[in-house]
């Protein structure tokens, strides 16, 4: 018995919260992310004698919900059908340019934050502008930008069929990013 | 000449892979005509950075809101002690 190991029906206490924060920075959906959550806590009670107790005992319950958080994106990718968010999604980044390619909109001045409340502030807000991301390029957001998977992977899990897709959705993504956070955090602070 | 557009495109896939000799160029020149492409650039390099902080301190910065309800936590409970005897 390795002093890493807790009684299973302490869980909930002691990694509910981190597992549900975990989740919800991934894919904004509260009843998912409990589900994911349950699913995890049971998935783990049910391999405890796997867990060799060289890890934290949080590390690797959180090593199974990532493996649950990336089987979700994986089954939403290939079940529904992707061409009418794709369609959306392109029509959008494409308003933002004339029929030549050039800009039809501009963007404020970004000054940096300086005070750590500042910081907080701008954090809520790129949290917020992930969250408003359609649920394809959300779901891009978290492989790429939190948990920086290799490219060939993010294609393979979301079902992207070329790496020039996935950097043209990439920079839809990034596009979308720096238009919301223009028009709600710049907007106002901005000069 | 690239346009605006491609210089979107260029600009985020340059954070993920290398440019070609040729893309790196064409987008240095046009960014030496086009201020608003020269804010984007350093638009986008502002998000990376606050990424990069992000992912550099503790996961859950990556979450806005933080608590399972008191209704899921019951039920997780549950569920837990219920397979944990069986």
């Amino acid at each position: 018995m390795t002093s890493n190991r807790t009684n299973p029906t302490e869980w909930v206490d002691l990694y509910g919260d981190a597992l549900y924060r975990y989740v919800m920075a991934r894919l904004h959906d509260e009843l998912l992310a409990e589900d994911l959550v349950q699913e995890t806590l049971l998935a783990g009670l049910k391999a405890r004698d796997r867990f060799a107790g060289n890890s934290s005992e949080k590390t690797w319950l959180i090593g199974i919900l990532k493996h649950k958080i990336v089987d979700h994106f994986r089954k939403s990718s290939r079940e529904t059908v992707q061409d009418v968010d794709d369609a959306m999604i392109s029509r959008a980044a494409d308003s933002c340019f004339d029929k030549q390619g050039r800009w039809r909109i501009d963007a404020g001045h970004w000054s940096r934050p300086d005070k750590a409340l500042e910081q907080d502030q701008l954090w809520a807000v790129m949290a917020e502008c992930v969250e408003r991301l359609p649920p394809r390029l959300s779901r891009l957001f978290a492989l790429r930008e939190i948990d920086g998977l290799p490219s060939d992977e993010i294609c393979e899990v979301l079902n992207i069929s070329t790496t020039n897709n996935l950097w043209v959705m990439l920079s839809r993504m990034r596009l979308q990013l720096r238009n919301c956070l223009d028009s709600h955090w710049f907007g106002q602070h901005g000069s | 000449m690239l346009s605006c557009k491609d210089v979107t495109y260029l600009a985020s896939k340059s954070l993920d892979a290398p440019l070609t000799l040729r893309q790196r160029w064409g987008m240095r020149l046009h960014l030496l005509f086009c201020r608003l492409c020269r804010r984007y650039v350093r638009n986008l390099r502002f998000i990376e950075q606050v990424l990069r902080r992000a992912r550099g301190g503790k996961l859950e910065c990556f979450s806005a809101h933080g608590k399972l309800s008191e209704e899921a936590r019951e039920r997780i409970q549950h569920a837990l002690q219920d397979k944990n005897q069986s």
